[in-house]
Order: C-alpha cells, then structure tokens, then sequence
C-alpha cells in the first residue's frame, strides 16, 4: 500500500524501503512507529483478494512550544473502499492514540496539487502551517547529508 | 572561540527553556509558547524521551553579561519516511545572537546529522520560517533541498486539545438553601486528562446533569476562576443534590 500510495503522489521512483526495513523497524523495542490497519471481511475483499484495504502510519514527534505531538507519515485507503468513512476513521484512531499519550497535535505533510486530501484534512479542522505561517520543509539526503557528517565536530 | 558540544541531561532543561523564549521571540511568536521548563523534564528525560537534545557550552571566560556558559542547543528526535525509513528531524537549531558567525551553528546541525546517521538515519528533515532569509540562506549554502519549494509539501497541523472535566457534586441540604444566593458549597471529584500545558480557551461553560447523587468527597479549590463560575451556576441549581459533569474552558 506504500507503493500505492507513492504511485499516487506521483513519486514511486521514491520508495527505497521494502517490509523487510518496515518489520525492523516497526516491531523492535524502540520502534520508528506505529501503524493502524483497515482491515474489512473476507466476503468484501478486493478484486486482488485483499482484506487489508487501508492504514496510517504514524510516529510521536515533539514541539519546542506546544509539546507533545503525533505525526501522521501516512494515511492510505485503496480507492475502490473510499468514501466510506475508512479514512477519517484512521485518523480519528490515530488522535485518539495520539491523545491517550498526551499528544496535543497532529501533525502532517500533504501535496499542493492533492485537493482531495486537503479538503479532507480541512474538513477536519487542519491548519495549512506553510500557506498561513510560511513554514517550509528542508531536507538533507544523499550526498548532501553526507557531507554534513564530515563536518561534525570531534567528540 | 572553544566551544564543546554535548548531549543534554535533566540539568540543562532550565537554560534549554530559557533558549527556546529566544528562539520562540526571533521568530516573533512568543505567545505560542506553553511548553515550560518541567515539561521538558518530563519529556525528554524519561524512560521513552519524546526527544533528544544537544547543548554549546563556552568556557567560564567567555560567559554572557548574564554569566550564561550554554549558548546554543539543536533539540532532535528520529522520525520515519515510509519510503525512505528512518529519518532524523531537527526539531530546533538555536545559537544565542553574540556567539553567531563562529561555525556553532553548523557544528550543531552536523552532530544531529552525525547522531542520526549513526541511528541508521538516511534524511535530515526540520522546517523553517520563509521568510527567515538568513537561516535559509545558511542551509542552502549547506546542500539542503526545500521539499515545499520543489515538491509542494504543505505543512498542516491540527488542535488535540479536550476540555478540562470538573466532575462537580452539590449538596443542598434544606438548611442550606437559604445559602445559596451568598456562596455555596461544593464538593469537587476533581479529574482530568487534559496535558500538562493546557491552552486557554474561551468556550462557554457547559452544564450537564448526570445523576443525582451524593458528596463524592471533597477536593481543594484552587482556581479562582473555578469559583467564581461556581458562584454564577449555582443560582440555577435545582434545589436536590446533583453530579454535574461540567467542560470548563482550559484557563479554569
């Protein structure tokens, strides 16, 4: 459902892990995070066969000013088991998780150009941080990263 | 100028708060801060930390006028990409503005950048302020990518704050009735799940009956503000021993 998703945004090319990456680092003692499954009866599976038709995948993140906080990496339901309720019920469960540890936000990334998603997270309240405050995402990968580690100072 | 950088302990939390007001005023949002010093205790020194930190101390012969030695931090914590797996995020990055220009900054950023390699770590994420030209200027120069700039990644956020619960019971006896319109009794069952930094909030006081009932027992009250809603309801009050349960705004 990763790559699904990816396919979606349009950045499959992206997707370097495998569930090989994910059942380490998910299901060790200090896992990376933590992931609710949709999960529908045998007789309303897909035309693939498959019961498991959504998920979120989610991890705990902090903020200097506000505190503790749960992020929302993904959130995915295979198109033909949309418009059911299957996604705001994901992340109504992720709040709620996210609330039962003392989260006071969610957190997430969405695409400019995916109007569907941001209408649905509108619907639910989610403020646009980058349009209203100018809040960019900055990442260093690869090479660059690489040469960030270089210059770190000596222990 | 030396300088040393090294993980932070429960002790730095004083001067990691006092940062983060700095940091929150360049920024110019101030108001938004609620996290306080024993939050930061609580979170990032406990048995599952929510976070990681880093401290810059100078020598005691570089001190600031105030005769602070810890002049800069970079809080992290590790986070995860479903495509590319582990990741670090660099939640703050702060040096004090007299110790600017001395290559604290990066040697902070690169220890996060260090720290998190050495965790498996494959990207170095944070945000920052558009229009914080100098910072940005900082990281391009470093080889970072501006995923909102080049991919159109949005930021959002939503709110997760509850109500604060007052579980309230009144007793009124017949004798106590002619007490009602000068003050009043009242037994609090005090609970709540609300955090540890609660937001102000201004939405009216809601009054539910839940069953009649009797004194749960008594609780001490603290709030001025609880008091004197308090005093407002209980001209309403019927004239029988009520469990209210009562969302009260979070400045209560």
């Amino acid at each position: 459902m990763i790559t699904e998703l990816a396919v979606f945004e349009k950045m499959s090319d992206q997707v370097k892990i495998s569930h090989e990456e994910l059942e380490r680092d998910g299901f060790c003692q200090n896992p990376f995070f933590e992931c609710l499954i949709a999960e529908v009866s045998d007789e309303h599976r897909s035309k693939c066969g498959y019961t498991v038709v959504g998920y979120a995948l989610y991890f705990y993140t902090y903020s200097t000013w506000k505190g503790r906080t749960v992020y929302l990496e993904d959130l995915y339901v295979m198109p033909e088991f949309r418009g059911r309720g299957i996604g705001k019920g994901l992340m109504c469960k992720v709040a709620k998780v996210g609330t039962e540890k003392k989260c006071v936000r969610l957190q997430l990334a969405v695409l400019d150009w995916n109007s569907p998603a941001r209408d649905f997270y509108a619907a639910k309240g989610a403020q646009d941080l980058t349009d209203s405050e100018g809040w960019h995402f900055i990442r260093f990968d690869g090479p660059s990263l690489d040469n960030l580690v270089k210059e770190a100072p000596k222990d | 100028m030396d300088f040393t950088i090294r993980a932070a302990n429960v002790d730095d939390c004083k001067d990691i708060a006092r940062m983060i007001t700095e940091l929150a005023e360049y920024e110019k949002v101030i108001d938004h801060v609620k996290v306080t010093q024993r939050d930061l205790e609580q979170d990032g020194f406990s048995k599952n930390p929510f976070f990681h930190g880093i401290i810059v101390e100078v020598p005691e012969q570089h001190k600031t006028k105030e005769g602070h030695t810890k002049v800069g931090y970079a809080l992290y914590f590790f986070s995860y990409s479903s495509w590319k797996g582990r990741s670090v995020f660099m939640e703050d990055l702060y040096v004090m503005p007299e110790f600017r220009g001395k290559g604290i900054g990066k040697a902070l950023m690169s220890k996060v950048a260090q720290l998190g390699m050495a965790a498996g770590c494959q990207q170095l994420n944070f945000t920052v302020l558009d229009w914080n030209k100098s910072s940005l200027d900082f990281y391009f120069s470093q080889g970072c990518t501006d995923t909102t700039a080049e991919m159109g990644y949005h930021y959002m956020t939503c709110a997760l704050s509850r109500p604060l619960q007052v579980r309230v019971c009144v007793a009124m006896e017949q004798r106590e009735q002619s007490r009602l319109s000068s003050g009043f009794h009242a037994h609090l069952d005090f609970y709540s799940s609300c955090t540890r930094s609660p937001q102000h909030h201004t939405s009216p006081l809601q009054v539910r009956a839940v069953t009649p009932g009797c004194c749960k027992g008594r609780a001490e009250l603290r709030r001025l503000s609880v008091r004197t809603r308090m005093q407002q309801l209980h001209r309403a009050l019927p004239a029988r021993p009520l469990l209210l349960d009562m969302a009260l705004p979070r400045t209560a």
